[in-house]
């Protein structure tokens, strides 16, 4: 520590830096023991050609030394802008407000010097997107190097010796580095971390990556490490040993955390305390397990409420109405009074009080918060208006969908494959009624990988299995999960479903019949599969309107154009997107819209099975419940069959009937999704579920897989 | 008869839609907000206006002697002064705009024409076809173009043709390779993958799904093309091999007033800022196109143009 | 693909093209219009000649031959490093070739550092301060410098530094002095280009989050810039160098006409205008020739240069 730590009381300003006109959510804060960081009526404008946009409003809140904070929030709350303010790493047009106080010193006032000795020694960053924030063209030791460097010399930086120049560097002080660099891959769970020093970020896989982006922030030896969706990018598996690594840092080394997410049982996991932010503003603050349990603010109640772990399975999911209100607005009361069913007039003019709700439980900005209300579990699903809007979505209707075959047989049918070869047909005839809609039987996708001549010499074989040997049957009217990490080959196993792959071996049969690929599919097997691509924007071209993006698979039936047009309308109503949306262009469209085009082109050829790559990963909460709902109402509405994939096992486990899991290319278990969860036989299966984080810790704590877990670990492999 | 209504009514929808979006649309405003890039369209509507109307409103013939009126330095009666054999400056350039800016056209065209039919039929039909095609590329690409052009344009003989020939038999693997690229990045995109799985024709995923993805960064590439001819010709002609005397062309003029330069700098300079203005111009726009139609595109347009 | 498999492909598919060249340089001699031996006597002798004339002329230079055979024998002494002889002096092309040479690739690398030194740390300065009126200045610049007509810039350097200030030669080869103006009006024109693509390069390199993490280490700005940044936005840039190297040769005969250098340049329009066949095909042969295998050398120092880069990848 070069800087002695000011006091608490000599670090906290008791009021605000700034013009009380503007300070409309300062919060008395609770937190007065924070004295590591405190951020301050903070505000973040950037311009726009109308109005300046306010990424963040009015936030304040702290963090004490060794304490995990969790800021969590939907995309586009400014949670992730006001990380970046906390290293001073603002974008030059922005303009910064408030105060952030950061170990005694204000980053919004500091030098460019301070900056770089608070970055290098106070608080480090782990930013979105990992792939992207290493630098492709320095091995991953050079990058760590630097950082330790700066660390331990912040002011004597010179150009020539970063650069490696003879006669200007120390060759050997860079050795020493990068062998110190080995060290910090060791403590992040890297294996044989002497040979990865060497390596290019591109040559590691997802998570490895990662852990080095952790290592890279963990060489200056912060007292605040901030990690901007650490795990969002990565598997079930690699995420649990990823915060297992979080919470081991934060014993050792005492390091204070800021945990920016939108995943509320990452949170639930690992946080101290939560803060909750909504349209730029710190709504409700408090300990995490308070939170969660006995949410005071109605946002917080009605994100957790869309949460499907929370609601039975096949049951409605509560969804939250209405849009994020216009980040240029000139707005005044409460952001979410428009989309609240409690707001009354107070909340929607004037400023909105923030409420300590005593006894160390947080605070609240909302005037409803009712200290006598008991603390009983939020099940009622009280939120939901259904106002006319192009989002909304008609009730879902009972369905026979709910009760499908598969669940009532009994277990007897699922079979768990070991890795050991023993070669078992995951499905038996048990339920001989329910003809298979389609059949794959040992089907294998190989893929020529172009190796070097001396690995040819050395007889290394050229080809890579996506796909091995995979025998599978989707039922009619089932909805079919396929699950497994990123890499397993459940993608693929999707595109050999459709036809975009042909199959090195094995038979694909559509009732029975064999088929081959796209081009040589009929009219009606190609109109019988409907496909829903993960990235949906991308699946649309941007060029077309909606009306003539749906219409299209029609063309070819040589439909007439008012056909064509009454077809798109029903289709269009059918998916809840009113009948001008049909002229727009993707990008007039929202996330939650897009989705819904590319479901309702999907089903207007009147397919029988559609194929869901990933449908909701990239979708808020909020959208995610709305868009889960849609899809179980099609299901019940049109007989539909469901290949879904998902690497989100808790949108599976409330929308599903059966799993299937991958690993490796290969389905190590299938069965009823209750049974799948519950009991699984498959050891890979059952490190899957363990990794999944509840949002009660109690349930879990024990069970989950450590970093040098065997299984985990060798899954962790580069992608390419 | 209903037929026809029929169809001029969805011709209607689709001139309307198609303002609607033009007026509406982000990409106009996103051209604008840069002043730069409207100095370019201004410069290009300019040079494009001179050429139409330029020669009916020269002052002068731009090919008369007039040998008295020699080395005149620009006043009223010649307001950019008469060259080393009396004609007028001012006349000259309004010709040459013309000439020039046809030239580029004419050029551009047939390498757009030629590189762009080459380049759709390699990416989409693949196989040998593309293999051989590629290799004709390739081998257009291992010469530096106006190398060339000028032993083309030299041998077939000095003349203003003849320099169009050249450079158009030397400017069209750009546009194949480009195309090409375009074509098969755009086959894996998703929205084609999906079109196949819906069953669309081929015909209907090469027209509406694959061309107009390709038209943006070809119509980028043809607009900083035309400032790459001109300088072409204008270098052409310098040698000796475009345009012959008296033919009023800006590169021949420049160099003929290159003897000049001391004591009647206005000989050279005035076509030597043309071209400038003119190479300014067409660049600047296709800077501009470039960033509303394709902003991922920077290196490998630079790459090519 | 390793290395030596990559050398051992790229040098395959060059042989290729190399071939496509000599067919396409060899072809030049049929675009003439009308009997080339005639055209080319016409010219040689400045006037008409006889029959007898063009019929001894065809024999000495085996164009008696059927085109093919003509074709092979020509490739078969190219490939001996026989290039032909000159029409107008008994001199093999293959000497004029190498007493110009060196004279064009002085030129050459000459101005590519003019370029570099004036490009990278412009391009750099522009995208950092954006939107600055350094930046504007310097994009106007390199917009300036892309649209001068080269040998229009040379005349006015010839102007203000030799005729007017004096204190550089007009024209000629040989010394130092006589290299200035030719490689800044060669270099500047290269500059201008790389300029704006190393602006437009370094302002995407500076959006990645890469640049946001080295800055949140602590690092100087200078050392994120020029470390981190540069490095990356250099990476598009090199790969165009090789075709840039084509407008170099491009730039290298206007200039070399401007500024009299007996190079490579020169002597082609020379040979062109004489109808000096022999001349230049071999020219144009030993152009294409050096900026194929540029373009290959550019290939493996890409390797270098960026780790993701698999040799061998499309690039187009």
């Amino acid at each position: 520590m070069q800087q002695p730590r000011k006091t608490a009381s000599e670090s906290t300003h008791s009021t605000p830096a700034f013009d009380t006109d503007d300070t409309t959510h300062t919060a008395c804060t609770a937190e007065s023991t924070t004295d590591l960081l405190t951020v301050e009526g903070l505000r973040v404008q950037f311009p726009s050609p109308d109005e300046p946009v306010r990424a963040v409003d009015g936030v304040s809140f702290g963090i004490a030394d060794g304490e995990i904070v969790g800021l969590v929030g939907e995309s586009g709350c400014g949670k992730s802008v006001t990380a970046r303010s906390i290293i001073g790493l603002d974008p030059p047009e922005a303009a910064v407000r408030g105060s952030i106080e950061l170990d005694g010193t204000d980053v919004t006032a500091a030098s460019e010097r301070q900056l770089r000795r608070l970055r290098g020694d106070t608080v480090s960053m782990v930013f979105q997107n990992s792939m992207e924030t290493l630098n492709p063209v320095l091995d991953i030791g050079e990058q760590i190097a630097e950082s330790t460097k700066v660390h331990d010399h912040p002011d004597s930086q010179r150009l020539l010796d970063y650069l490696h120049a003879p006669l200007f560097s120390s060759r050997a002080d860079w050795h020493e580095r990068r062998e110190h660099a080995a060290d910090l891959l060791d403590q992040v769970g890297i294996a044989s971390p002497e040979e990865r020093v060497d390596d290019y970020p591109h040559e590691l896989s997802g998570g490895q990556i990662q852990r080095v982006a952790i290592a890279l922030a963990l060489a200056s030896d912060p007292d605040l490490l901030i990690a901007d969706e650490p795990t969002t990018a990565v598997d079930a598996t690699t995420q649990a040993q990823l915060l297992d690594r979080f919470r081991h840092l934060n014993d050792t080394r005492g390091m204070a955390l800021l945990l920016i997410t939108h995943d509320l049982s990452v949170v639930a996991e690992l946080c101290d305390r939560v803060v909750v932010m909504y349209a730029g503003q710190v709504v409700e603050t408090g300990p995490a397990g308070r939170v969660l349990r006995d949410p005071s603010h109605p946002y917080t109640r009605a994100l957790l409420d869309c949460l499907p772990q929370r609601v039975d399975r096949n049951e409605r999911l509560p969804t939250i109405e209405g849009a994020v209100p216009d980040p240029t607005d000139d707005r005044s009361g409460c952001p979410f009074a428009p989309r609240c069913e409690r707001a009354t007039d107070d909340c929607r003019h004037g400023d909105v009080p923030t409420i300590d709700l005593g006894d160390g439980r947080g605070t609240a900005t909302c005037y409803d918060v009712d200290d006598s209300r008991p603390a009983a579990p939020y099940n009622r699903p009280g939120i939901t208006v259904t106002a006319a809007s192009d989002e909304s979505d008609p009730t879902r209707e009972p369905t026979p969908a709910a009760e499908t075959p598969a669940a009532e047989t009994p277990s007897s049918e699922s079979t768990a494959r070991s890795s050991t070869r023993e070669k078992t047909r995951p499905e038996s005839t048990a339920d001989g009624d329910r003809e298979p809609l389609v059949e794959l039987e040992g089907v294998t996708k190989q893929y020529a990988t172009a190796n070097g001549l001396i690995d040819r010499l050395f007889g290394a074989t050229a080809t890579r299995r996506a796909v091995a040997d995979v025998d599978l049957e989707i039922r009619a009217g089932e909805t079919l999960g396929l699950v497994g990490e990123t890499g397993c080959g459940k993608t693929t196993l999707a595109e050999l479903v459709t036809g975009l792959e042909t199959p090195t071996a094995g038979e694909i049969r559509f009732g029975g019949d064999p088929v081959g690929g796209v081009e040589s599919r009929s009219a009606e097997t190609l109109a019988d599969v409907g496909v829903v691509f993960q990235n949906p924007r991308s699946s649309l071209n941007p060029r077309l309107t909606v009306e003539q993006l749906v219409a299209e698979p029609l063309r070819s039936r040589g439909w007439s154009t008012d056909r064509r047009r009454e077809r798109v309308r029903t289709v269009l109503d059918r998916v809840g997107l009113s009948e001008h949306r049909a002229r727009s262009y993707p990008h007039e469209l929202s996330g939650g819209q897009v989705q819904r085009v590319a479901i309702a082109r999907a089903i207007t050829p009147d397919p029988t099975l559609v194929v869901l790559d990933e449908p909701v990963s990239a979708l808020d909460v909020s959208i995610q419940a709305r868009i889960l709902n849609l899809l179980s109402k099609l299901q019940a509405e049109f007989g539909l069959t469901y290949l879904l994939i998902s690497h989100d096992l808790a949108v599976v486990e409330h929308v599903v009937d059966r799993v299937a899991v991958m690993s490796r290319g290969e389905l190590v278990e299938i069965g009823p999704v209750d049974r799948g969860f519950d009991q699984p036989t498959h050891p890979y299966t059952k490190t899957l579920l363990a990794s999944i984080p509840s949002l009660s810790p109690e349930e879990t704590a024990g069970v989950r897989p450590s970093a040098s877990d065997g299984v985990s670990s060798s899954l962790d492999r580069p992608t390419r | 008869m209903s037929g026809v209504s029929g169809v001029l009514g969805s011709v209607g929808t689709t001139v309307r839609r198609r303002y609607r979006a033009l007026r509406t649309s982000r990409k106009v405003a996103a051209f604008c907000a840069n002043p730069l890039n409207v100095v370019g369209l201004a410069l290009v509507v300019a040079i494009a206006v001179a050429a139409a109307v330029g020669p009916f409103i020269a002052p002068y013939d731009p090919t008369t002697q007039q040998l008295t009126n020699r080395l005149q330095h620009p006043s009223l009666a010649h307001p950019l002064g008469t060259d080393q054999l009396g004609r007028d400056v001012l006349s000259r350039l309004l010709h040459g705009a013309r000439l020039s800016l046809s030239i580029a056209v004419a050029v551009t065209g047939i390498r757009l024409t030629l590189g762009t039919t080459i380049g759709l039929l390699a990416g989409y039909a693949g196989g040998w076809t593309d293999e051989f095609l590629m290799r004709l590329v390739d081998v257009q690409l291992a010469f530096p173009g106006l190398v060339l052009a000028l032993v083309i344009a030299g041998i077939l003989g000095p003349s203003l043709r003849n320099v169009m020939l050249a450079l158009a038999l030397v400017g069209w693997a750009s546009y194949a390779r480009l195309v090409r690229g375009t074509v098969l990045t755009t086959k894996e995109r998703n929205f084609v993958r999906a079109a196949r799985l819906l069953n669309v024709s081929r015909f209907r995923i090469a027209t509406r799904h694959l061309l107009p993805t390709v038209a943006g960064p070809v119509v980028v590439l043809a607009t900083l093309n035309m400032g790459t001819v001109i300088l072409g010709t204008a270098g052409l002609s310098f040698i000796g091999l475009g345009a012959q005397p008296p033919t009023a062309e800006w590169g021949t003029m420049l160099s003929d007033g290159r003897h000049h330069l001391r004591s009647a700098w206005w000989i050279a300079n005035v076509p030597g800022v043309a071209i400038m203005l003119t190479v300014l111009g067409f660049t600047l726009l296709g800077d501009g196109l470039r960033d509303v139609l394709d902003p991922k595109r920077d290196a490998t347009i630079e790459k090519l143009s | 693909m390793d290395d030596a498999t990559y050398l051992l492909h790229r040098l395959g598919t060059s042989i290729i093209v190399l071939l496509g060249v000599s067919v396409v340089t060899y072809g030049l001699l049929f675009l003439t219009p009308g009997d080339p031996a005639e055209v080319i006597l016409t010219q040689q002798l400045d006037r008409q000649p006889s029959a007898a004339e063009i019929e001894s002329f065809r024999a000495t230079h085996g164009m008696d031959d059927p085109i093919p055979v003509q074709y092979v024998n020509w490739v078969t002494d190219v490939l001996r490093g026989d290039l032909g002889t000159s029409y107008y002096s008994d001199t093999a092309v293959s000497t004029l070739i190498v007493d110009a040479l060196p004279l064009t690739i002085e030129l050459a690398v000459a101005s590519l550092l003019v370029a570099l030194a004036i490009a990278i740390p412009t391009g750099v300065l522009s995208a950092v301060h954006r939107g600055s009126a350094i930046d504007y200045a310097s994009q106007l610049g390199a917009l300036v410098g892309v649209s001068m007509p080269n040998f229009w810039l040379g005349y006015l350097l010839i102007l203000v530094f030799a005729l007017t200030l004096g204190f550089l030669p007009v024209a000629g080869a040989g010394s130092y002095g006589q290299l200035v103006l030719p490689a800044i009006t060669l270099g500047t024109g290269m500059a201008a280009v790389l300029t704006r693509l190393i602006r437009s390069s370094m302002l995407e390199v500076l959006d990645e989050a890469y640049v946001d993490t080295a800055r949140s280490k602590g690092l100087r700005k200078r050392i994120v810039l020029y470390k981190h940044a540069l490095r990356n936005a250099l990476v598009p840039v090199v790969t165009i160098l090789g075709v840039q190297l084509g407008s170099l040769l491009n730039g290298a005969v206007v200039v070399e006409i401007v500024f009299q250098r007996p190079g490579l340049g020169m002597l082609l329009v020379d040979a062109v205008f004489e109808r000096n066949y022999p001349v230049v095909q071999g020219i144009t042969l030993v152009t294409a020739g050096i900026f194929v295998g540029t373009n290959v050398l550019v290939d493996l120092s890409y390797r270098y240069l960026d780790p993701r880069v698999e040799l061998g990848g499309e690039t187009a």
